[in-house]
This record gives C-alpha cells, sequence and structure tokens, in this order.
C-alpha cells in the first residue's frame, strides 16, 4: 500500500549498522534524539537504483554529516522519496520544491534526471521568516555545478560505472570541501535573512572606463593566443569582480565562482591563514575511516584504485583530487596559482593543472591560473590540443610570461588607480541589490554596509524576497517568454521603506532605513537610484 | 513492488477527475479514514487519505508537525486538530497563510456540526467512522469554500454591516437585548450576509436559524439543549417588534441603495494643485469614457475594502465598471488576500503601508495605520505619480468613515 512508502526500513541489508538493535527502536520511536536531528543535513541520492526491498540503501549518493546513522539516513531519503512521488500526482511537470514543518525545511533540487539534493534545514526559532527558499535552493544549485565543472554530471559517472564507487568518491570529497565553508564548529552556518542582499548564481563585475576597457581587450587577445593555432579562452579578475570573459554564460559563473572560493588572492590569504585550520575541524576528511558512511568507505577503496575513464577521467588518477580544498592551493613564486596533490603512493604524474568540464562547450579543458598583484588570470586550454598535457601547459605558461607579461602589468595598475575599494558600489542612504537573471551578474551593497541594518529591516527584506520568488515562478510558468513588470514598496513597523521593482527582467531590491514618511518619498528615492546607477531601468516610463 | 507502483491505484478510483481540480479539501481522521473529500466519493478515496495520514504521522513520529509541501503552482496544506487532519491541495494562487486559515474555517465548520464530542468519540474508537454524521451536509461546506474566494470576510477576519439609520439599528438591537434574559447567549440579524444587530458574545455552540422575510437571518445562540420553545418564543418576539417598528423595511431598502460606489467618492479639487502631472489626471477626467475604459471612481479608483482594526468589522465597495467581470473580480480577491498576508505576517507584520503593483490589471495600493485599514484597487496608468494616491489616500479615509453610519 501506499503508505508502506513512509515506513522506515527496518532491515538495511548489506549494511553495518552500528548502533544495532538500539538503532531500529530510535527510528520506530521517532528520530527525535537531540544529536541525531542538530544542525543541517545534506543528501544526494539516485531514484533509480536501490528499488529493489532490501536495497534502499543504494540510493545514497552522499549523506551529510557522514557519521549520521544509516537508519536515519534511511529515513531522511525516505520521506524525501514519497513526498517526490506524491507531489507527482498533481504535479507531474513541476519539481517537488520544499516540504515546511515546524521545525526543518527540506528543501528539494532536482540537479540531473533522478537525481535529487536535498537540504534539511532546522529552524531556530518558529520563524520561517528567517529562510528563503530560493537562497538555500541556491547552494545545491551552485554545489551541483561546480562538481560537475570538475567531475562531469553525476549521471555520467554513475552509467559508467554502476557501482557507484567513483561517483560517491567525488561526491563526498567534493561536497565535503564545499561544506566546509559554511562549517561553525561541528554546525552549518546556512544563509538566513541577513544575506537578504546576496545573490547566489551570479556574477560581479567590476565597472571600468572605456580606456582600460581597451586595455584589458588587448591583453585578452594576447592570453588568447598562448597556444598556437589554438584560441585559449579567458577570465580576468580584479580582487573578487570580473572585468572580462571570453567564455559562455554558464562556464563564466561557474568558473568565476570557484575563482573567488578558492583562487582570488582574498581566497588564497584565506587558505593558507591559520583560522581556515581551526575551522578544519568542521568537515570529515575524507580519509577517516567511518564505516556507518556510505561515502566515506567508498572514497577509501577509491583511493587504493587508480584507473577510471569517466570525463573527468584522468583527474581520478591522480588521488586526493581535491580542488576546493584549500591547503593544497597556493601561488607559486612563478606567479602561477596550483595545486599540489601530491601524496605518498602515487603512480604516475601528479598534474597541478585541475581539468575542467565545460557543459557548454562539451569539451575538456585545462585550466592555468595566473596572478599579479591583485589581478587574477584564468586561462583555459582545450585539452584536446595538447597533446602531451604537461609538456604542453608549462608550454603555454612560458608564453604567457613572455608575451603577456607587459598587458597583465599595465592592466593591474590601471584598474588599481581607479579602485574605489571595498565600499566602490556603496550608495549612502541605500542598501540594495541589483540583479540580471538573465545576465546572470549582481552588485549589491557591500557587506560593511548592509550589516548596519535593523534586523526588522533585513526580516521584512527577506520576507519580501522570497514572495517575490514565487511570483516569478509563477510568471515564468504561465509565459516563460515575458518578463513580467512588479513593484512593491512596504512601509515596515520599524518605519524603513522596503522595496522590491522588477522591470524588463531587471531586479532592484533595497531597503531604506532614514527616509521620508509617505509613499512618494519612496519611490522618487527609487527613481533618483534608479537614474542615477542603472541607466533608468527602473524608472517610470 | 516498486514506490511507483504504490501509486498507481490512485487510477483506479476516479481520482484521475479530482487530481486535475485547481483546489481539494480533505478530512480524515487521525487512523487515515476520509471524514469529507469537496470532489470524489470518499469512500473510494480510501487509499489516498491513507497516504494523507501516512505523511502526517511520519514527520509527527519525528518529532516535528508538517505544515504544507510545494511542488510548483501546487501547495499541499496540512493542518492537525487533535484527531482530526485537515488537508488542502491547491495550485491557485493563494497563500500558505491564505488556505491555512481556510482550513481553520473548516474545521470550525465541522464542529459546528459535530461538536467538540468528536475528540471523546475518537478517543473510545481510533477508528471510528465520523464521515456518515456528515451525511447531508456537503452543501454546507460546498458554500463555505465558495466563501474562501468570494467572501472577503474569510481572511480579514471581520464582518461587514449593512448601512443603516442610527434610530434603526438600536431598535433592532433592543429588541435583541430584550430576550437575553430567556438563556440565548448570542443573537445576530443577518441580511444577506451582512449583519444589522447587535450579538453578545461568540461562538460555537448549536445554532438554530430562523427566516424572516425571505434574505433576513435571525440567529440565536443558547447553551441550553431544551430551549427550543423558549427560542420560538423569542423569535415571534423579534418579529413582531421588528415588523411594527419598520425596521425590516428600512433593512430591505438599505440593501437596494446604500451601496458603496467608488463613483461616489468625492474628488477633492484642492489636491490637485499639488502635483507636478496635475494635468495629466485632470485630462483622464474630462476624457469621454467608453466602457472599456472606464476609470470607475476618482483617479481611476476601481474598488476599496476598508477594516476597522478595533471593531473587526469591514465594508467595500461595490465592484466599479472595468471589473465586473467575475473572473477579475476572484482575482482581485486573491490579491486583496496576498496583500493582508504580507502585511499580516507574524514576524515581520503589520506593515504601516504597501503599495503592490502588478501588471495582471494595473495598481492595488493598501494602506493601513493603527485605526483603519484601507485597500484600494486603482488603474495602472496613474498609479505612477504617487502624490495623487497619497492625497487620494486621506480623502477616502474620511470619506469611507462617514459611510458607516448613513
Amino acid at each position: 500500500s501506499a503508505r508502506r512508502l513512509f515506513q522506515s526500513p527496518r532491515s538495511a541489508t548489506g549494511a553495518d549498522c552500528p548502533a544495532g538493535g538500539s538503532s531500529v527502536v530510535s527510528v520506530k520511536m521517532g528520530l527525535s534524539s537531540a544529536a541525531e536531528i542538530d544542525g543541517a543535513q545534506l543528501c544526494i541520492f539516485d531514484l533509480r537504483r536501490g528499488q529493489q526491498e532490501g536495497q534502499e540503501l543504494d540510493k545514497i549518493l552522499f549523506f551529510h554529516p557522514a557519521d549520521c546513522p544509516i537508519l536515519l539516513q534511511l529515513s531522511v531519503i525516505g520521506l524525501c522519496e514519497g513526498i517526490i512521488t506524491f507531489t507527482r500526482i498533481f504535479s507531474p511537470e513541476d519539481d517537488c520544491e520544499v516540504i515546511e514543518s515546524d521545525k526543518h525545511c527540506h528543501v528539494f533540487y532536482q540537479a540531473e534526471p533522478d537525481i535529487w539534493m536535498v537540504l534539511v534545514v532546522q529552524k531556530i526559532k518558529d520563524n520561517e521568516s528567517t529562510l528563503r527558499f530560493g537562497a538555500l535552493q541556491g547552494i545545491l544549485k551552485e554545489s551541483h555545478s561546480l562538481f560537475a565543472m570538475f567531475h562531469g554530471p553525476i549521471r555520467t559517472l554513475l552509467d559508467r560505472q554502476p557501482s557507484a564507487e567513483f561517483a560517491r568518491g567525488h561526491l563526498h570529497t567534493f561536497v565535503t570541501d564545499y561544506l566546509s565553508d559554511f562549517s561553525v564548529g561541528k554546525k552549518l552556518q546556512l544563509p538566513t535573512y541577513r544575506d537578504s542582499l546576496t545573490e547566489r548564481g551570479t556574477v560581479q563585475m567590476l565597472t571600468v572606463s572605456r580606456e582600460v576597457a581597451l586595455e584589458v581587450q588587448s591583453l585578452t587577445t594576447v592570453l588568447g593566443s598562448c597556444l598556437r593555432n589554438v584560441i585559449c579562452q579567458s577570465i580576468v579578475l580584479f580582487e573578487d569582480l570580473l572585468v572580462s570573459t571570453t567564455l559562455p554564460l554558464d562556464d563564466t559563473l561557474n568558473l568565476y565562482t570557484y575563482a573567488i572560493l578558492r583562487l582570488t588572492p582574498s581566497a588564497l590569504s584565506s587558505n593558507g591563514n591559520s583560522w581556515s585550520y581551526l575551522r578544519k575541524g568542521g568537515y570529515v576528511n575524507a580519509d577517516t575511516t567511518l564505516s556507518s558512511a556510505n561515502g566515506a568507505a567508498a572514497a577509501e577503496r577509491y583511493n587504493s584504485r587508480s584507473r577510471d575513464t569517466s570525463p573527468g577521467g584522468q583527474n581520478q588518477m591522480h588521488h586526493n583530487f581535491r580542488p576546493l580544498q584549500r591547503e593544497k592551493l597556493s601561488k607559486g613564486k612563478d606567479g602561477f596559482v596550483a595545486a599540489d596533490f601530491a601524496t605518498t603512493e602515487i603512480r604516475g604524474a601528479v598534474p597541478l593543472n585541475p581539468i575542467l568540464w565545460f557543459h557548454q562547450a562539451e569539451e575538456r579543458m585545462y585550466l592555468c591560473v595566473y596572478q599579479h598583484k591583485n589581478l587574477t588570470i584564468l586561462l583555459v586550454i582545450p585539452a584536446s590540443s595538447l597533446i602531451n598535457g604537461e609538456e604542453g601547459i608549462a608550454h603555454v605558461k612560458r608564453h604567457l610570461l613572455e608575451n603577456a607579461s607587459q598587458n597583465i602589468v599595465t592592466v593591474e595598475q590601471k584598474l588599481s588607480r581607479g579602485w574605489g575599494g571595498e565600499n566602490a558600489y556603496h550608495v549612502g542612504g541605500y542598501r540594495y541589490i541589483l540583479s540580471d537573471p538573465n545576465r546572470k551578474v549582481s552588485r549589491a551593497s557591500p557587506p560593511g554596509k548592509v550589516i548596519t541594518l535593523s534586523k526588522d529591516s533585513l526580516l521584512a527584506l527577506n520576507r519580501l524576497r522570497g514572495e517575490i520568488d514565487l511570483e516569478k515562478s509563477r510568471a515564468k510558468r504561465s509565459d516563460p517568454t515575458h518578463d513580467k513588470d512588479y513593484e512593491v514598496c512596504i512601509r515596515a513597523k520599524n518605519n524603513a521603506w522596503i522595496i522590491a521593482k522588477i522591470s524588463r527582467g531587471k531586479e532592484l531590491y533595497m531597503a531604506i532605513e532614514k527616509g521620508g514618511e509617505t509613499l512618494l518619498y519612496a519611490s522618487t528615492a527609487v527613481e533618483k537610484f534608479s537614474n542615477r546607477y542603472c541607466e533608468g531601468a527602473f524608472s517610470a516610463d | 513492488p516498486s514506490i511507483h507502483s504504490s501509486f498507481s491505484n490512485f487510477d483506479d478510483d476516479g481520482s484521475a477527475s479530482w487530481r486535475k481540480r485547481k483546489k481539494h479539501f480533505f478530512i480524515l481522521s487521525n487512523s487515515g479514514k476520509p471524514i469529507y473529500s469537496r470532489y470524489g466519493d470518499e469512500h473510494r478515496l480510501a487509499g489516498f487519505s491513507a497516504t494523507l495520514q501516512a505523511i502526517v504521522s511520519f514527520v509527527e513520529n519525528s518529532g516535528d508537525h508538517i505544515k504544507f509541501v510545494r511542488a510548483g503552482k501546487h501547495q499541499i496544506v496540512f493542518l492537525v486538530k487533535g484527531p482530526i487532519y485537515l488537508v488542502c491541495i491547491s495550485c491557485t494562487e493563494e497563500t500558505f497563510e491564505g488556505l491555512r486559515g481556510q482550513l481553520e474555517l473548516m474545521y470550525g465548520q465541522m464542529l459546528l456540526i459535530l461538536t467538540k464530542s468528536v475528540n471523546r468519540c475518537f478517543e473510545k474508537n481510533p477508528k471510528f467512522d465520523m464521515a456518515p454524521l456528515l451525511g447531508g451536509t456537503d452543501a454546507v461546506f460546498l458554500s463555505l469554500i465558495r466563501a474562501f474566494s468570494w467572501n472577503p470576510a474569510t481572511f480579514l477576519h471581520a464582518y461587514t454591516c449593512l448601512p443603516l439609520a442610527q434610530a434603526t439599528r438600536q431598535a433592532a438591537s433592543a429588541v435583541l437585548q430584550d430576550i437575553a434574559d430567556s438563556g440565548v447567549l448570542f443573537a445576530l440579524l443577518m441580511c444577506d450576509h451582512k449583519d444589522f444587530g447587535v450579538f453578545f458574545t461568540h461562538m460555537l455552540a448549536k445554532i438554530q436559524s430562523y427566516g424572516l422575510p425571505e434574505n433576513t437571518y435571525l440567529t440565536l445562540l443558547t447553551p441550553r439543549s431544551d430551549a427550543f420553545f423558549d427560542l420560538k418564543d423569542s423569535r415571534a418576539r423579534i418579529q413582531d417588534v421588528l415588523l411594527k417598528s419598520n425596521v425590516l423595511l428600512e433593512v430591505q431598502r438599505s440593501l437596494h441603495e446604500n451601496v458603496l460606489r467608488v463613483e461616489d467618492v468625492p474628488i477633492d479639487p484642492t489636491s490637485q494643485s499639488t502635483s507636478a502631472p496635475a494635468q495629466s489626471s485632470q485630462g483622464l477626467n474630462s476624457q469621454p469614457l467608453s466602457s472599456d475604459e472606464a476609470i470607475g471612481g476618482p483617479a481611476g479608483l476601481w474598488h476599496f475594502i476598508y477594516k476597522s482594526v478595533y471593531l473587526d468589522q469591514y465594508v467595500s465597495s461595490e465592484f466599479a465598471l472595468p471589473i465586473k467581470n467575475p473572473k477579475q473580480q476572484k482575482r482581485l480577491y486573491k490579491a486583496y488576500q496576498k496583500v493582508y498576508a504580507s502585511m499580516h505576517d507574524k514576524a515581520t507584520g503589520p506593515h504601516k503601508t504597501q503599495f503592490r503593483r502588478t501588471e495582471d490589471y494595473g495598481s492595488n495600493y493598501r494602506n493601513m495605520q493603527i485605526v483603519l485599514s484601507v485597500f484600494c484597487c486603482s488603474e495602472s496608468q496613474l498609479a505612477t505619480n504617487n502624490m495623487p494616491l497619497g492625497s487620494r489616500y486621506h480623502r477616502f479615509k474620511s470619506f469611507f468613515w462617514k459611510q458607516r453610519d448613513v
């Protein structure tokens, strides 16, 4: 009967049950042990697997925390799968998105057909306004996009190796490393209302003068010709902002995100920072032997193997390829940022350059990272054009140093001179975020200024963004071709103006705390901002 | 058997017909027995009912309580009241708070019919089959469900009064107060869902209804189970007095004449001089209006609702010409409900003001203050300059306040 869907499996064949009988009892009684449900959980599962009775464990591809008891993992996934199936009865076209309960929020994302990621967040108070579905789902989307960039789609890994060892191994190390950025002690600190003025999944761009733009253009051209007969792609960053890109949108976003997380000067400085070593305790090292964790056990087995022919396969040849592992990345004396994945027991050479799989280009690329002061250059070389990987890369590096150095120094100087500092995009009196989802670009008040907003303002803004997210999804479903305009102005209980405006696909969210009383004041403020900083994108016609 | 096959039995019970509906209500017991279903035959819904019960209890077993599930435009909202589970499956654009409020009203309706002794029935027998007890009450539930879309009282948590002269209202109240001695707790005089009598306390016990002239209802509430003949006497007395004092005549007349129309809201000529785009609003007022372009009231006002927070009462206007179509009216109520839910969110509300503009059908302007709430809907072109709206608000405030007592 359908009810069986929601019963916890009494036995999980093929799995060690560390606590034996007592685990079964605790599941029957409910999963109410504080230690078990404390903090957030992230799981990745494949609905095409483990459909036989007793084989449910096979569904699980990843689970955080890794030391979560197996029966609890199965219970979480059982609920998720049951709700997915249930919602498909009414809504076959639209994916299940969220389960809201008093104490938890389950956020769903179907990363690939039948491969689901679910984030289970614990609510601190009985106050759902602190969490926004879109922000939480953004974490799932981002982690999957980055994973696919380094390892290719999960489904491809599974198709090539149905026993799923490599898939589980890679997911375990990658997602664990990714989550380490959110770790505070043993818990995950996920986006809340305090992050209402941020937008994951977008690029922040640097505005440059025409003169500088031309310099950048010539740099890009030089970079493009670092390999004879083949054009190399490049991304140029200044501080944490994008200056130029020759890649298509999605690939740019992925690579940019990775750069911000691990490659830019600020990211690198926090790698070597002892502070990050203190935080290391927050995540599970892939080498730990924990028999109750599917992924960790698989990671062990995978470490002792040597060959895998998946798209990112060459990465697997080299053990412990962990592009998100902070400690391994550093800038060498030659100016190139590289990852030192050398560990013991390696057979063959270790490539110091990660290999990426680009979705839009459908091609494997080598990534070469060069940094000069605050300028970071990501050079992307098609793998197919380098017959001998290592030698070819060395040649490209030489070519870059010989031919592009001058351009690089000039561009860096000019950008530094024109740099407004961390408050470059601060606008007095406003706390805002501007977003263009179609171009995946955003710009916001600097974090140092956003924290001056009161809790009430941020809560109201967060709640408003949640409402707008729902309106946007509805509009998209009913007419995907047309961007619907929308405007909301709220005078909150603390007298702050909380404003949202969507105009021709662009979005503006802002909070004005010390403002006038009337609606006229609020709309004039938006108009002024729009004319001055958005080229009138949000002004009345 | 695979997970998917567990759900295949839903094709057998004719569920395809109700699965495609926009809004569905279920009431079931905590043992999975169906009690009420808006569409479909309860008896054939046993399997689906069991699934709903399984979902709720699975989450309860983990020490939590499920609120809702969302998938695209579908929301499945849950409400647990002791041994009773209420579920709403909807792909309308209503908010979670709105749908849950509707489930609360459904539960209240069920209690009105069956009283709280149902809890005791379930305590004695968890597998108690309650559905037969609700036999014949389908029309009541359907009427309530219909009110969710058409009666703003359901989300405003307020009721509306019929405009009457003070003297008339006092006469009606007096006669109701006279019968207070006969054990009547609560008396309500209503005409077409608008009340014009006074009531003492509230809610939730046996109610007996009597009809007076066709559209007038007297509701008397008593806690005594043996009060039938006394109530009959009271009714006769009330009817006598009301007829003699011409109250009922006044009521009928008021129904037809004292309707609030947006076109009646006075235009204040002084406000126009303060706004820069004054010529645009003047220009619009002087243009000849075709029935399609009719702008309704002054400055494009199409509709308003005014709620008094202290009194929990509201008044609303008739729909102006541009929104005479029932579909548009329904959408307008939904929009009001969304704004109301937004303004009254527990964590961030109540908002002092909210202005909302969508492409759907022009502009919505809501303003709430401590004393009163005003909801207005007006045409989009004029909403772009906010000065007139701001001053309009002040005009409306005084106009509405006067309209309450004709």
